[in-house]
């Protein structure tokens, strides 16, 4: 039982809500962040990884394209273990508007986007994944960010400043009293238990699921759940993050991560009840082949190992009942202000790389209303590293992880300093199983670890490691993909006999 | 160079028919790719360990009837019989015997059905260690086909296999180009998917080697993982004396044996071993037949 109060109970544990429990726990709030299955289960475990420079929306949305290279530079600095400054280009093909490249170029740089126009054949050279057919590449700050290091480096900061926080925990209620929210009822997912938690304000950080929350006080946040669809590839084609210059469009991103590369995405709107099991369809999977190899050819021939897909939570503009209008921008709501319900503050929308200017807004209004003046320094202090660190590292043993190189060591630390209890933990801290074997190999090795002598908790693990795997096998179920689901299941039902 | 029959796929299937047609003195050579299954084989082998409505099977020789592929056996017992004397005669130690499933521990702890357990090799550390088990039976039965005067073209892969009025009338291979060497019949022993025995692309299945007729659908998989996947069954399609059919007739010396064969999903029924083997047998007592050799 939690009998004690704090200040801040911030419900969801993506990178909002993590940023958000940094914030306040750093200006000195007593924080607990809840979130009802693990770290980055929403949107923000099923992202592109792309730190934007801002030139995506710099024609389109101005204002989201400055927010974007503010946190852009902020980010490089506070999080240099997160990001990998790889650049990007804009291309376009020959099929696009070569007259779109000058208006792109002069919005670029109007919102403080340092654009440059590079001729074809020097973008070629610094980029030879590029489709040589390129009429115009524009060169900008993009790069590539880690989702899991940054969320998880922002929930250890928050817990070294005092946070605590609870994960397969969800948020089934909120206490309230004449029109208060005095906190909620959680309810251990795991074993069903429930129990009240109490603060002064409570965050609704929650992503798509924030208006289930808002929901829960008795007010309206309508959102549209926008499905998108992205595919890995089987090892790192491109040096650089690839954008197609053109309006947002289907399919028109690649960003390079560690080992692998992403290619994406689409939107296609969703119904609420689908949020937490999303499918990419073949279609979708096709139509990612077809649009991200138009801009690097060689995509074609190279592996697709997983299919995920994501929600973008869009708010719609409070103004517009038809729900229509939505806003891609950051909404950070006082809900006394908006609904007159004391202690409820909902903040959703934005981009993941501008999770820390709306953890900042977000813990303006929480201080205010706290009565709380310290100022806010998370735009200067360093986040800590979550990997082991070199000394750590176990010397002369195999590694667990050869594609992510991840030690005996790396899945100790992981299990004592971040918590990890289970393989998709291990996954979400470690980025084992994320490389190009997709864990077929390094589960049984690290659920071994994990679970030492328990047998049936090491089955019911890799049990579930071999379902979600499958889920992202499935829509591209074709080629070595299908070569590599039959060896799996080859090993796990066969050999070791793991059935239903 | 010229044989009785060219094998392709250095497997068990591969490997059981070529030690059956070479100690009958029919010149073989194997040419293998090296991406067979056996290699992860954890020291065990299944006839046949759950039955088509999923319970484990006590007396797999009871139950072998109906059973996908080894209903297109002469004699399913006869050949499990035979099957276990290959592997005796090749040095393999075990315990077990078709009439009665042993059960094995695995890895993980888990108790399943089994048909024979390895005796005396050395225990892998890990299920897909490849110089565990596998390797050790793998060299066992190449050492035994050899001895009968088989030829191993290791590491090399058929390709362009040509079928000319419902004959094959030649191969190329990897390393040796085409030409270099033929034979009187062949034998498809390569494997599914895993072993590249077939290949996929999003819109249709082949066989790479002869363009053999694949039996598939549309629906490959199902949503539920440890479910039967329609997958595991694709394969060629074959005459009930296992020659395989081009254009839906049989070409008259290719025979295809163990994986490659449709209709059968080795997980779901705890075959793969069973299937490899006594289809391979069954394939040589056909060739041997046909051709009185
Ligand atoms: C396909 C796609 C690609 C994208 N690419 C990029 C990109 O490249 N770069 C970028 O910056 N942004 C990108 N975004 C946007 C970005 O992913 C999101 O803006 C961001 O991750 C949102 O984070 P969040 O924490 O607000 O929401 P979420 O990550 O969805 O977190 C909400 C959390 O709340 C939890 N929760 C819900 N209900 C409850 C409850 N009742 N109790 C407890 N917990 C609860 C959920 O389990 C979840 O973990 C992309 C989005 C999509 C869909």
């Amino acid at each position: 039982m939690n009998h004690r109060e704090y200040d801040v109970l911030i419900i969801g544990g993506g990178i909002t809500g993590a940023g958000t429990a940094r914030d306040c726990a750093r200006r000195g709030l007593s924080v607990l962040l809840v979130e009802k299955a693990d770290f980055c289960n929403g949107a923000t475990g099923r992202n592109h990884g792309l730190l934007h420079s801002g030139a995506r929306y710099a024609v389109t949305d101005p204002v989201s394209a400055r927010e974007c290279i503010e946190e852009n530079r902020i980010l490089r600095r506070i999080a240099p273990h997160c990001v990998d400054p790889t650049d990007g280009f804009f291309v376009t093909l020959p099929e696009d508007d070569i007259t779109y490249v000058h208006k792109f170029v002069q919005a670029c740089r109007a919102a403080g986007i340092d654009a440059e126009q590079v001729d074809t054949g020097r973008a070629l050279e610094m980029e030879p994944s590029l489709n040589p057919d390129i009429t115009a590449a524009v060169k900008v700050p993009d790069a590539s960010v880690d989702p899991f290091r940054l969320t998880l480096s922002n929930v250890l900061d928050a817990e070294m400043h005092g946070a605590e926080t609870l994960i397969w925990h969800e948020a089934v209620s909120l206490v309230t009293e004449g029109g208060r929210v005095l906190g909620a009822r959680l309810r251990d997912v795991r074993t069903g238990e429930e129990k009240e938690v109490r603060a002064a304000v409570t965050v609704n950080a929650s992503g798509i699921w924030g208006q289930a929350i808002a929901a829960m006080a008795g007010t309206q946040i309508r959102m549209l759940a926008a499905k998108g669809a992205l595919l890995v590839f089987g090892h790192r084609v491109n040096r650089m993050v690839v954008n197609r210059c053109r309006k947002p469009s289907d399919g028109d991103i690649i960003v390079p991560g560690e080992v692998v590369c992403v290619a994406g995405t689409t939107s296609s709107k969703v119904p609420f009840e689908e949020v937490d099991n999303l499918r990419v369809t073949p279609e979708e999977a096709a139509l990612l082949l077809r649009e991200s190899s138009a801009l690097m050819p060689s995509l074609l021939n190279t592996r697709v190992i997983r299919a995920y897909a994501g929600v973008r939570p869009l708010v719609a503009a409070d103004d517009d009942p038809t729900g229509r209008k939505t806003s891609r921008g950051i909404v950070c709501l006082d809900h006394a202000v908006r609904d007159g319900i004391e202690g409820l503050v909902s903040i959703t929308g934005g981009k993941m790389m501008t999770y820390r200017r709306m953890a900042e807004e977000a813990a303006d209004v929480v201080c205010a209303k706290l009565g709380n003046t310290a100022k806010c320094d998370t735009a200067s202090a360093h986040l800590p590293l979550v990997e082991a660190v070199e000394e750590q590292r176990t010397k002369g043993e195999p590694l667990i992880c050869e594609c992510e190189e991840i030690d005996r060591a790396g899945v100790r630390h992981a299990v004592e300093t971040l918590g990890a209890r289970s393989l998709g933990e291990l996954r979400r801290r470690t980025r084992l199983g994320m490389g190009t074997c997709q864990g077929q190999l390094c589960a049984y090795r690290a659920a071994r670890i994990l679970h030492g002598d328990d047998a049936e908790a090491m089955q019911d693990d890799l049990r579930r490691f071999l379902s979600e795997r499958w889920k992202g096998m499935r829509p591209i179920a074709w080629g070595d993909t299908l070569a590599e689901a039959q060896f799996t299941a080859y090993i796990y039902q066969n050999l070791l006999g793991l059935r239903k | 160079m010229k044989f009785d029959v060219i094998i392709i796929g250095g497997g068990l299937s591969g490997l059981t028919c070529g030690i059956s047609l070479s100690s009958r003195g029919v010149r073989t050579a194997l040419v293998s790719a090296g991406q067979s299954s056996l290699y992860f084989n954890t020291g065990s082998f299944d006839l046949l360990g759950w039955d088509a409505a999923g319970k484990p099977v006590s007396e797999p020789l009871k139950a072998l009837e109906g059973i996908p592929v080894y209903r297109l056996l002469s004699g399913a017992g006869e050949l499990a019989g035979r099957a276990e004397k290959l592997l005796r005669d090749a040095g393999l130690e075990f315990e077990g015997s078709a009439e009665s499933n042993s059960y094995r521990t695995t890895p993980l702890g888990i108790r399943r059905p089994c048909w024979l357990v390895l005796k005396n090799v050395p225990q892998a550390v890990l299920p897909w260690d490849k110089s565990g088990p596998g390797l050790h039976i793998q060299q066992a039965l190449v050492r035994r086909f050899r001895s009968l005067g088989g030829l191993v073209l290791v590491g090399d892969a058929a390709r362009d296999g040509k079928i000319e009025n419902g004959r094959v009338t030649g191969i190329s291979t990897e390393k040796l180009g085409s030409g270099a060497i033929s034979a009187s019949r062949y034998v498809l022993a390569s494997g599914s998917f895993m072993n590249r025995g077939l290949v996929s692309t999003a819109e249709e299945v082949h066989e790479p080697v002869f363009g053999s007729d694949v039996v598939s659908a549309p629906v490959r998989t199902d949503l539920d993982v440890f479910a039967p996947q329609p997958y595991m069954g694709f394969g060629v399609a074959t005459d009930a004396s296992f020659r395989v059919l081009k254009d839906g007739s049989p070409v008259s010396n290719l025979y295809a044996a163990g994986q490659i064969l449709a209709g059968n999903d080795p997980i779901k029924y705890g075959n793969a071993e069973g299937v490899q083997m006594l289809s391979a047998l069954q394939v040589a007592d056909n060739i041997i037949k046909e051709a009185a050799l």
